[in-house]
């Protein structure tokens, strides 16, 4: 999405700022308002205050936020119709045009014991996404073995930039790079992060093989998606409960393929969690790919196979076999 | 012989005007129906689809016949410009706009901006009970218009008719 189709779904006068702004819009990450604070916008990974001429400090003055402000921004985010994303502001966001996320936040309407709505909306982060085509060229060598495409985990710390990386890991199975035939890909974007698709039309590029099944409980989806669409490779973004971990033994029985993403700092939280630790210890697996944001999200750590034999290690690049890389 | 002419044509263009107004009454009806259909179209778009306002807007204005289409054509274009006006002010211009040279009575539009200003705001089950009021009063006119239609018809064609032979032996 061009910088002015993003700008134009903020009030008349946020956009005026945003048109102004003196910041790089391909580096901005995130634009948030909150009812009475100022504008606030995270660009390389650092916040700043636009005033109302659109000059960016980091002093934390520019721009306050009326309520006039959020209600106008998100009569336009939601098409004047927010009871068409009604299921999705239950759940603290919906997801635009562009595979664009807004988180919203306000007063919790709450009907037996469970959040209904949130009305009024007094705080909107509108994450913007930034699909990085090739980004997951350092791995893909490693997810092959015998010209089968390997039951893959990718683990990560929040914003640590996994389902970026799942994203290109998909489009690039599906198309089928490095002269490998592209594979049918199954994906469960339960949260519309992967494929940010508005209405069901995927947003973001994921290969011409990809099936997408938008906003589908991931345990629910993956039966769906291997009962009508025959995958050979189903995808999944942040695996966690007992439900997922089930589904995906089925998926592992019906023949596909898995690659999903779990959080994580290290292969060490990873095992001591108990249901998946359990699908570790198995070697269910086959190959892990460590993430780390310390120096700049989306950090490639390093890669495991199923048993724990470190294939890469960041500063020391491919593995040799020998017993120092043989361990988590 | 000219004072005959004259009498004639005044006789002729009085009765033609309470035809014309009879014929109004009918298309009123006619468009009354329109407006029903377009608000179930309306429903089942948001209920069965849950399709945001411009999209259903769009989609039901290729469902009904002019100046209706174009009326919702254009709503939904101009709610995609984000321009700043609610969707309340945009519907209430374009009734303004397109449906003026309509049958539709002042208070038949009244009530139809009154439907646009409604919708949009809060929940689907808000929606659908603001469509099933609107539907419900376009239930009332149109029962009102149908029973008394015939008399009301017959009235106007003779009233028309009479006032200018009035006329016509007042003048002669």
């Amino acid at each position: 999405m061009k910088k002015e189709e993003l700008i134009r779904l903020f009030s008349g006068r946020v956009r005026r700022i945003l048109e102004r702004v003196d910041l790089d819009f391909s580096q901005v990450h995130e634009i948030r308002m909150r009812t009475g604070a100022p504008l606030q916008m995270i660009c390389r990974g650092k916040e700043f205050f636009p005033d109302e001429r659109g000059r960016a400090s980091r002093a934390e003055k520019g721009a306050f936020i009326t309520e006039r402000d959020l209600r106008e921004t998100m009569e336009y985010i939601g098409n004047y119709s927010l009871y068409a994303y009604e299921d999705e502001i239950r759940q603290g966001y919906l997801t635009i045009q562009g595979g664009h996320r807004v988180g919203i936040a306000g007063k919790a309407v709450i009907e037996d014991g469970k959040v209904r709505g949130i009305s009024p909306i007094s705080c909107i982060n509108l994450r913007i996404s930034h699909s990085v085509e090739g980004c997951a060229d350092p791995v893909m060598p490693y997810l092959w073995e015998k010209e089968e495409f390997c039951h893959t985990l990718i683990v990560s710390a929040p914003r640590c930039g996994k389902t970026t990386l799942l994203r290109d890991v998909i489009r690039q199975i599906s198309d089928g790079a490095g002269g490998r035939r592209g594979l049918t890909v199954g994906v469960v974007d339960e949260r519309s992060e992967i494929a940010g698709a508005c209405r069901g039309v995927a947003q973001n590029r994921m290969g011409i093989r990809t099936d997408v099944l938008d906003g589908c409980p991931k345990a629910e989806g993956m039966m769906m998606l291997i009962r009508s669409m025959s995958p050979e490779v189903v995808a999944v973004d942040e695996i966690g409960t007992a439900e997922d971990l089930r589904a995906l033994e089925s998926v592992l029985n019906c023949g596909c393929r898995i690659l999903a993403t779990v959080h994580g700092n290290s292969m060490e939280d990873v095992r001591q969690k108990p249901l998946l630790g359990d699908l570790v210890e198995r070697h269910v697996f086959q190959r892990y790919i460590l993430l780390s944001g310390k120096e700049s999200p989306g950090t490639l750590q390093a890669v495991f196979d199923g048993r724990g034999t470190r294939l890469y290690q960041k500063g020391v690049g491919p593995c040799c076999g020998a017993a120092r890389c043989v361990s988590w | 012989m000219l004072r005959g002419c004259a009498l004639c044509i005044l006789v002729t263009a009085s009765a033609a005007l309470g035809f014309v107004l009879s014929q109004r009454l009918s298309k009123r009806l006619g468009q009354l129906k329109i407006l029903k259909r377009m608000t179930l179209f309306l429903h089942g778009e948001i209920s069965c689809a849950r399709v945001p306002l411009p999209e259903a807007f769009w989609s039901v204005g290729g469902k009904v016949p002019e100046p209706f289409r174009e009326f919702l054509r254009e709503v939904s274009e101009d709610l995609g410009k984000y321009s700043g006006s609610s969707l309340g002010q945009v519907f209430a211009e374009h009734v303004d706009c397109h449906l003026r040279d309509t049958s539709l009575t002042q208070e038949d539009r009244a009530r139809l901006k009154e439907l646009g200003d409604s919708l949009g705001y809060l929940d689907k089950a808000m929606q659908l009970a603001n469509l099933e009021a609107y539907s419900r009063e376009l239930d009332l006119s149109i029962e009102e218009l149908t029973e008394g239609l015939p008399a009301k018809k017959k009235l106007f064609r003779s009233l028309g008719l009479m006032g200018g032979l009035f006329l016509a032996i007042l003048l002669f």
